[in-house]
């Protein structure tokens, strides 16, 4: 049994220490450059204090709510001052919420994670899935008719989505948002629970998972046909082994690669969130967030929260790179 | 309207008490209530509450201490949980009832106003409110470490601490120079009492962050509940709160559903998930009155405004005549009946020839009538001004310089996208090259403010103090350089660069003036002679409400103006 086991099953699914080391050294520099660039940017959007202005605001009045913002300072000076603070952990106070930037974040976070996370649980599976089974009748009208639906979902605007998922649970009766009885009433009922799980989780993420579905279907499809025609494939046929085995070893396991950079660059998502599903279903996360931070040029905020995706960026792309290493031993050995 | 307390009974004892209660009613009060009156539901008895209101709001309030307030969706909830001084009503103008203080009284030269405080009034934990809580607003919203939004109210006011205590029970604000009543009144409104010893040891710049922000004592009719950012805000009854009967909360709770997004809104309110959605589209209303008969569809009276600002520092648009002359080749009747009527007939607009709400009803000029729509006078206008097409493009032109300019709108706005498509038609067919461009919003207000563009489509909230100084006023030295600031360095919303010296003269004195109608008049007239702006409608605002909701009446100051009043009969109490 043992020698039907490729020499790198044999040596074990070892973590790549020394390339996962050299790639996190490079995380703080990515993300000093990140700020640094995110900085410049906001530099530039309208004077938040222009923005927001009262016809009935004083000159007074102006002047003290720049200094309150920090706005009074040269632009070096906010930078270097943000940038200290970001040093001990303190990215700054939410202008827009006058909420520390960590708590405003710490709120979000959460309800974007629980919708994103649902999200990619239900994409990921469901695409590969549907993509292998494509890939296993090309060409077929079963193979066509699914790929049609693909790139149907993939072609239909999130909030359209989103908007006809509402209209759907709407007529089944079930709610679209945060249950209204359930707020007025107190304690809700297991059945007001589950529905409310169904309004507030699951139909926001259906609306971000069928477009991804798509992509990953296609992945799949694309990336198992190219490995069932390559040479060790036929080989192992030839050599008499069973068609399943065939699969599971030769092609899935080979196809699995680009997936597992897909889900690597996914990882992002799942904190970024979606700014048009969480608006659509009223739910106050990071996505949410992000565009009351931009409507009021919250800066501490808005630093704040590209900061957060520059993270999941890099740990998304390492954690894709690691799972590669993992299932590609030539990776590992030229990394 | 409550009914009166005698119909308040309990249905079981009507039965007993009914004949006695029509006699004394015949004998003493008038004729007997008819049989139709007599069944009607009564209100909750003073002290009873039932029942809720979900208002559909596009943001939860983020500040709320007297000082800190700054969106509409603060002003709205600090109205409900806070007692002023005096409460503002709205008939035709600002009129202040009792509040906080039994009474008042001026003095003769209009500067100063003492109070008389009403003894009886709590903060919901029990502690009085006292002429210290007015003092320490004061100090509070004048400390320029807390950087008040609304400081700006007490520039009027003289120096030095205020109110002064007289006593106990009265207090003395004195103003530092003359100014109207109403704007005096808004000094003197614009932040409630607040409840010091909350704050104690609480440093000055950092009180926004201080949980007392957004959870403050009350001292009006409701008091804050439980609230989850970005979900939802819920006020409850104070039960504190010794105000009269009448005004004491009938509703078991108030609460906010954040709802950022206008068709989830809408959605929800069809769907019976929130009682109340303002800012209705026209032809929503429409659909909602024709399906929905559990809805109410109510118009308040008008505070928003659109208007055409053509940029009269730009050569294009420094003259008069020209401002006039395209005014006049738009047909803006037509164009508001084909944007604001519904298929009723009911048209939720009227023409605006000011910035002056005609919500206050005398205060803008009867005589002031829009220019007519007339293409041909336009034509000849600009031909007398020097625009003709010399060289037979199709484009008037003057010295080589084509007549083409770009109209902003901000995008997103489909009905000011519409205004600028026809602009461009109606001036098109005149000669004129028009470039319709839609800017990001913060965008579009920073360009108008820099006074970067030539003409926009754009609009005010007005304020029901008539404060002409912050958009007319083009003689002002804000950059301190000693001379009158010119063109680009006009008052911030003064967008349009405008500047007439009779107007900055009127300005001046009206704002001296206890009573300015007469002088703001003149300032209407002489601003729509001069045309800055092609001024186009002031639009009603739509709001839906649920039909189980009595006692409520549209008015300007808020959707929720006077929610403490509103009350449900008990038999379609919706939430028990």
């Amino acid at each position: 049994m043992d020698e039907a086991r490729s020499p790198a099953q044999r040596r074990g699914l070892r973590l790549p220490w020394r390339y996962l080391l050299r790639r996190l050294a490079g995380v703080p520099l990515q993300l000093l450059a990140i700020y640094t660039l995110v900085f410049g940017l906001l530099a530039m959007l309208p004077d938040p204090i222009a923005a927001s202005m009262d016809p009935e605001w004083s000159e007074a009045t102006v002047t003290s709510q720049r200094a309150r913002l920090g706005l009074d300072q040269p632009l070096w000076q906010r930078y270097l001052t943000q940038l200290g603070g970001l040093l001990t952990g303190d990215l700054g106070t939410s202008t827009m919420s006058s909420r520390p930037v960590s708590e405003v974040i710490g709120r979000a976070l959460p309800v974007t994670l629980s919708l994103s996370g649902t999200a990619l649980a239900l994409a990921f599976p469901l695409g590969i899935a549907l993509g292998a089974w494509q890939a296993r009748r090309p060409g077929t009208p079963g193979d066509t008719g699914v790929s049609l639906l693909t790139l149907t979902l993939f072609s239909t605007p999130v909030f359209l989505l989103g908007f006809l998922l509402q209209v759907g649970a709407t007529w089944v009766g079930l709610p679209i948002t945060t249950s209204t009885s359930s707020l007025m009433m107190g304690e809700p009922s297991t059945w007001d629970r589950i529905t409310q799980g169904v309004a507030t989780v699951i139909l926001p993420s259906l609306a971000m998972a069928l477009p991804s579905v798509a992509v990953v279907a296609r992945y799949t499809r694309a990336a198992v046909l190219e490995v069932a025609s390559a040479d060790h494939v036929r080989t192992a046929r030839a050599k008499g082994l069973p068609e399943r085995l065939v699969w599971r070893r030769h092609v899935l396991r080979n196809a699995a690669i680009p997936i597992l950079t897909l889900v690597g660059l996914s990882l992002p998502r799942l904190v970024a969130g979606s700014v048009v599903v969480e608006r659509v279903f009223s739910q106050p996360g990071i996505g949410a967030t992000l565009l009351s931070a931009i409507s009021a040029v919250d800066v501490p905020l808005l630093l704040g929260l590209f900061l957060l995706y520059g993270l999941a960026v890099a740990v998304g792309n390492l954690a894709a790179d690691v799972a590669v290493a993992l299932a590609d031993p030539r990776v590992r050995h030229d990394g | 309207m409550p009914r009166p307390l005698l119909l308040t009974v309990p249905l079981g004892l009507v039965g007993l008490f009914g004949l006695a209660t029509c006699g004394l009613g015949d004998s003493a009060d008038g004729p007997a209530p008819t049989a139709e009156e007599a069944s009607a539901p009564a209100p909750p008895a003073p002290g009873e509450t039932r029942d809720g209101l979900v208002v559909a709001a596009l943001e939860a309030p983020q500040n709320l201490l007297p000082f800190t307030l700054g969106s509409d969706s603060d002003g709205e909830v600090a109205a409900l949980i806070y007692e002023d001084l005096a409460r503002a009503t709205f008939d035709c103008g600002l009129t202040w009832k009792p509040g906080l203080a039994t009474e008042w009284r001026w003095s003769d030269d209009g500067l100063k106003v003492d109070f008389t405080l009403d003894d009886s009034l709590r903060w919901q934990d029990g502690q009085p409110v006292t002429a210290r809580d007015l003092v320490a607003a004061m100090d509070w919203v004048r400390d320029p470490a807390v950087a008040s939004p609304r400081s700006a109210h007490y520039e009027t006011l003289a120096p030095g601490p205020q109110p002064t205590v007289l006593d106990d029970g009265r207090v003395r604000f004195t103003f530092a120079e003359p100014s109207s009543r109403d704007r005096q009144w808004l000094s003197l409104t614009a932040v409630p009492p607040v409840a010091n010893h909350q704050l104690a040891d609480v440093p000055r710049d950092a009180v926004r962050e201080h949980p007392a922000n957004l959870a403050p004592l009350a001292n009006g009719p409701f008091q804050v509940g439980r609230h989850e950012p970005g979900r939802f805000f819920e006020l409850v009854p104070n039960p504190t709160f010794a105000g009269p009967p009448e005004r004491q909360a009938k509703l078991d709770r108030i609460l906010f559903k954040v709802l950022p997004d206008y068709d989830t809104r809408l959605l929800e309110l069809t769907r019976g998930e929130v009682d109340l959605m303002s800012n209705l589209e026209v032809a929503d209303a429409e659909r909602l009155k024709a399906e929905h008969p559990e809805l109410r569809i109510l118009q308040r009276p008008p505070r928003q405004m659109d208007y055409i600002g053509w940029n009269n520092a730009d050569p294009r648009f420094d003259t008069v005549a020209v401002r006039r002359a395209l005014t006049m080749a738009l047909d803006l009747d037509a164009l508001l009946a084909r944007l604001f009527t519904g298929e009723d007939g009911t048209v939720y607009a009227q023409p605006a020839v000011s910035t002056i709400t005609p919500a206050l009803c005398d205060a803008v000029p009867d005589d002031l009538e829009r220019l007519p729509h007339d293409p041909e006078a336009a034509r000849a206008a600009l031909a007398e001004a020097g625009w003709t097409d010399t060289d037979g493009d199709g484009v008037l032109d003057q010295d080589g310089e084509p007549f083409a300019f770009e109209l902003l709108y901000n995008a997103g706005n489909e009905r000011r996208r519409k205004v600028a498509v026809y602009a461009q038609e109606a001036l098109g067919s005149l000669g004129l090259k028009v470039d319709v461009t839609p800017v990001e919003t913060s965008q579009f207000y920073t360009r108008l403010k820099a006074g970067d563009f030539a003409a926009a489509v754009a609009g005010w909230n007005a304020g029901l103090v008539p404060n002409p100084t912050v958009r007319w006023r083009g003689d002002r030295d804000l950059d301190g350089d000693g001379a009158t600031d010119g063109p680009g360095e006009h008052e911030t919303f003064n967008l349009v660069r405008y500047g007439n010296p009779e107007v900055d003269a009127l300005i001046a004195k009206a704002s001296r003036e206890l009573d300015p109608s007469a002088t703001l008049a003149e300032i209407q007239r002489l601003i729509y002679e001069d045309q800055p702006y092609t001024f186009l409608w002031w639009r009603d605002e739509l709001l839906a409400i649920h039909e189980r909701f009595e006692g409520v009446e549209p008015d300007i100051l808020s959707r929720l103006h006077g929610a403490e009043t509103w009350w449900v009969p008990d038999h379609k109490v919706k939430y028990r």
